[in-house]
């Protein structure tokens, strides 16, 4: 397969969101430079989603979060933590 | 030169008197990240949950009394963050110096040794920090649905296919596309706003 034409967006998202997977988008490339600029800009969002999704990995989930800013409120008030308890 | 100016770039000081404040939304917001960052890295110097939440305490405590305090303090070598890093460095090395000398081993398997800094990661954990807030904010801000923030999630962050996601929640395959591009620009536009509140990380 190839692309007579540009590929879609979606086409050039799963692109960018699997390099893993052959994809015909790679031999397209190199003949484009409006689907190389395209391909640089998803790279850019997919670094924020790698770092989303390491930020939402972590053991901390949202009641979690929610108990730590008690903790900082409550030091920073010099309200003992027990008082609450 | 106040010691609150001076923990604070110019471009901040709108910032610095909430942020003596702890009853101000100001100071939500710097707890809402800074403090999971003071706790993410006690943990992985091997710290267990009750202990990283002593030192998260004690940071916090810190921070706020120098916030409040009338004394010129010379900060001019670098911002809050330094100091914040300073004072988590310090609070961590004191509970595992309380840890050695109680003969208790350390938590996890890949603990760092004392060597190492425990807040060398700051930076990384703080970018992913903003985006964990950013992604809060976006929720509880009513610019997107319910439905288009599953969407995202599912999608984007926990890597169910666009065909998988459409069927799940009824949405055509092609806008779960657009949801993603959506949600990203105004992820980052939040997190440029979280700049303009904190300095970059
Ligand atoms: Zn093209």
């Amino acid at each position: 397969m190839w692309f007579r034409r540009c590929p879609t967006t979606e086409q050039l998202d799963d692109f960018v969101a699997h390099p893993e997977v052959e994809n015909p988008v790679a031999e397209h490339l190199p003949k484009c430079e409006e689907c190389r600029a395209a391909v640089q800009s998803l790279l850019a969002e997919k670094h924020v989603l790698d770092d989303l999704r390491q930020a939402t990995a972590t053991d901390l989930n949202d009641a979690r979060r929610e108990q730590i800013v008690d903790i900082c409120r409550d030091a920073a008030r010099g309200t003992p933590k027990d008082a609450h308890a | 030169m106040s010691a609150q100016e001076a923990l604070f770039p110019p471009t901040s000081l709108t910032m610095i008197d909430a942020l003596a404040d702890p009853s101000s939304p100001r100071w939500e917001q710097f707890a809402r990240i800074y403090g999971p960052i003071v706790f993410t890295l006690a943990r992985r110097a091997g710290l267990n949950e009750q202990e990283s939440e002593e030192v998260v305490a004690a940071v916090m405590s810190g921070f706020a009394q120098r916030m409040r305090s009338e004394f010129q303090v010379d900060y001019s070598r670098g911002s809050f963050r330094s100091y914040l890093r300073t004072v988590t460095r310090n609070e961590i090395g004191n509970v595992r110096k309380r840890r050695r000398r109680a003969g208790a081993p350390l938590d996890g398997v890949d603990v760092p040794s004392d060597a190492d800094d425990p807040v060398l990661h700051w930076s990384d954990v703080e970018r992913r920090e903003r985006l964990a807030e950013c992604l809060r904010r976006l929720r509880h801000s009513g610019e997107i649905s319910p439905r288009d923030f599953e969407a995202f999630e599912m999608f984007a962050l926990r890597d169910m296919s666009a065909a998988e996601v459409a069927a799940e929640l009824g949405i055509p395959a092609k806008r779960i596309y657009s949801i993603k591009h959506e949600t990203i620009r105004r992820l980052q536009a939040i997190n440029r706003q979280i700049e303009n509140e904190f300095g970059e990380a």
